[in-house]
């Protein structure tokens, strides 16, 4: 295969045409397995909801609800796309994509399997933390330019918030990047065992507990859903947003817990490894009983202030996500 | 030291999602109405719209003695009594009353006959109740009680305007099934108590509800 100049190469790259095939095949995979995600997670989550309070949750709609969300998406889809008369209408636009978008990079480096893997690159760990940070952007960005209060409100908050729980997040991280001294994601895959003891959660137990919280902050999910809190700001960042406009948001939530969620399972949990028939299954199934707990979480617990939030984050998680981190070099030097 | 404390009350959240979690797995209460209704003795402390209670001697009567003391407590006017005319006095009385009156006797029609006692017309407009019970309360021959009527639902205003004379003349019918006067409209014995009992009641309500309108137009 001969080489080619692709976009890439303005970085100082080249890529290989079957790299970019693969890549193409990747991100069209990542599209619908977001998308599916979506619809489903949606589903779950309702459902979730309605048992943990003792209801039954869509029912009507096929076999227990089940195509409740046949009806949901084409709803959303076809809502008339609605911008508030003082909004800025480029930047108001540009939010939802912003929040979108870089979620789908962030399953490139994600390893499904030795096969499943859109794009091994040595800095995977990076690549994954650098683009979540856009989400931030998307959530400024849509409070900004909406022209309402309770938006710029959430906004302020979810910046706040996301700027602070990213910290012991990258630090819980790089405990992990520290002990296996690399950022590929494969590679910290490769150097965990099958068996359950192998895995990082029982080396880095407080590495996972701080990564564990910090994803309730950077996914704004309850508790810490701060800049929605459709109770006190009426949505937050997303109130004005109808349509696809809020579609986009919320698709935009549920993939990148998805996402966070199968991270959790690839660094702590051993990825697409498990006790018999190593594969793509394991993986899957480390993530979604980590939604599944991240869904409970949310129905368990109530919302909580926004100081509660900051104190919890400056005081206690950044300092012991500091702690570990220094103990882990400490050990990693003398052993 | 406040730090192990802090660290010690993290055990509240796993017993949070303990809690939750039993809940996840436990038995939903939901009755998927209309498919199906929930059984009449679980709708005995529902307060729905008032009915009126028969006498002991026939539960197809009201016990009401027309005095309209719920028509002035009742806050929203929505309870209209009409008493019934009081009967002819019959040839005997009216003969008695001559008699009396020649004695010198003052004796007027009322007290041979007495001032009506009977309600005719006891019209109920649900959709102005607001269930505060006064009515019960004041009623001081506890002739007006609070009905179990949970299924009570209709897209028609005039569903709600509920003659209760009729109601409990149906669900008297529903009690005495031997009765020889028993209403045509009485259901049969067989229904009452069954699941469908609820729901067919409030569907009667309905058909009530068009009569009414009808003769009302």
């Amino acid at each position: 295969m001969t080489e080619i100049d692709a976009p890439l190469a303005i970085v100082g790259m080249t890529v290989s045409m079957d790299e970019l095939i693969r890549l193409g095949i990747a991100f069209a995979a990542i599209i619908m397995f977001v998308a599916a995600n979506a619809m489903g997670l949606v589903y779950a989550e309702r459902k979730i909801a309605a048992f943990i309070q003792r209801r039954p949750g869509p029912y009507e709609v096929g076999p227990h609800g089940i195509l409740q969300i046949f009806c949901d998406v084409p709803k959303l889809l076809s809502k008339q796309l609605l911008r508030p008369s003082h909004a800025d209408p480029f930047l108001f636009w540009l939010a939802p994509v912003l929040a979108m978008l870089p979620i789908l990079v962030l399953f490139l480096p994600l390893p499904f399997s030795p096969l499943l893997t859109g794009w091994n690159p040595d800095l995977g760990l990076l690549l994954i933390l650098a683009f979540s940070g856009v989400h931030v952007l998307s959530v400024l960005l849509a409070g900004w330019s909406s022209n309402n209060k309770y938006s710029l409100y959430g906004a302020a908050r979810g910046v706040a918030q996301n700027v602070a729980y990213e910290i012991p997040l990258l630090m819980a991280v790089l405990a992990i990047a520290f002990q296996h001294g690399t950022l590929s994601l494969s590679s910290i895959v490769d150097s965990q065992g099958s068996m359950p003891w192998q895995w990082n959660i029982f080396t880095q137990p407080l590495a996972f507990c701080i990564y564990w919280v910090s994803v309730f902050g950077e996914t704004n999910r309850t508790p810490f859903d701060l800049a929605e809190t459709e109770s006190e700001l009426t949505g937050g960042f997303h109130t004005e947003y109808s349509g696809m406009g809020f579609g986009l948001f919320f698709m935009a939530e549920y993939a990148s817990m998805v996402v966070v969620c199968a991270v959790a399972a690839t660094l702590f949990l051993g990825g697409w490894k498990g006790p018999f028939y190593d594969g793509v299954w394991w993986l899957l199934a480390k993530t979604y009983a980590l939604l599944f707990l991240m869904m409970w979480v949310r129905w368990t617990y109530p919302r909580i202030r926004i100081d509660q939030l900051l104190t919890m984050n400056w005081k206690w998680l950044i300092p012991l996500a500091t702690l570990n981190l220094i103990g882990t070099v400490v050990l990693m030097k003398v052993l | 030291m406040k730090i192990f404390k802090h660290i010690a009350d993290l055990w509240s959240l796993v017993v949070g999602l303990l809690i939750t979690g039993k809940y996840f797995f436990c038995k939903k209460p939901t009755v998927y109405y209309p498919r199906q209704v929930i059984e009449p003795e679980r709708t005995r402390d529902f307060r729905g719209p008032i009915e009126l209670v028969g006498t002991d001697a026939d539960p197809r009567l009201p016990r009401c003695i027309g005095c309209m003391l719920c028509v002035q407590a009742c806050p929203n006017n929505c309870i209209r009594i009409e008493k019934a005319k009081p009967a002819k006095p019959t040839p005997e009385e009216i003969q008695a009353m001559k008699e009396a009156a020649e004695r010198g006797e003052k004796a007027g029609r009322a007290a041979a006959s007495g001032a009506s006692k009977v309600p005719a017309v006891w019209d109920y407009d649900y959709s102005l109740c607001c269930l505060c019970g006064a009515c019960v309360e004041t009623c001081p021959v506890k002739s007006i009680a609070f009905s179990h009527e949970i299924y009570l639902a209709s897209q028609n205003r005039e569903d709600f305007h509920l003659d209760l004379l009729a109601r409990l003349r149906r669900k008297g019918g529903q009690l005495c099934s031997g009765c020889p006067n028993s209403d045509s409209q009485g259901r049969q014995p067989g229904q009452a108590g069954t699941k469908q009992a609820a729901a067919q009641t409030a569907r009667d309500e309905r058909a009530t509800g068009k009569n009414n309108a009808e003769a009302r137009g």
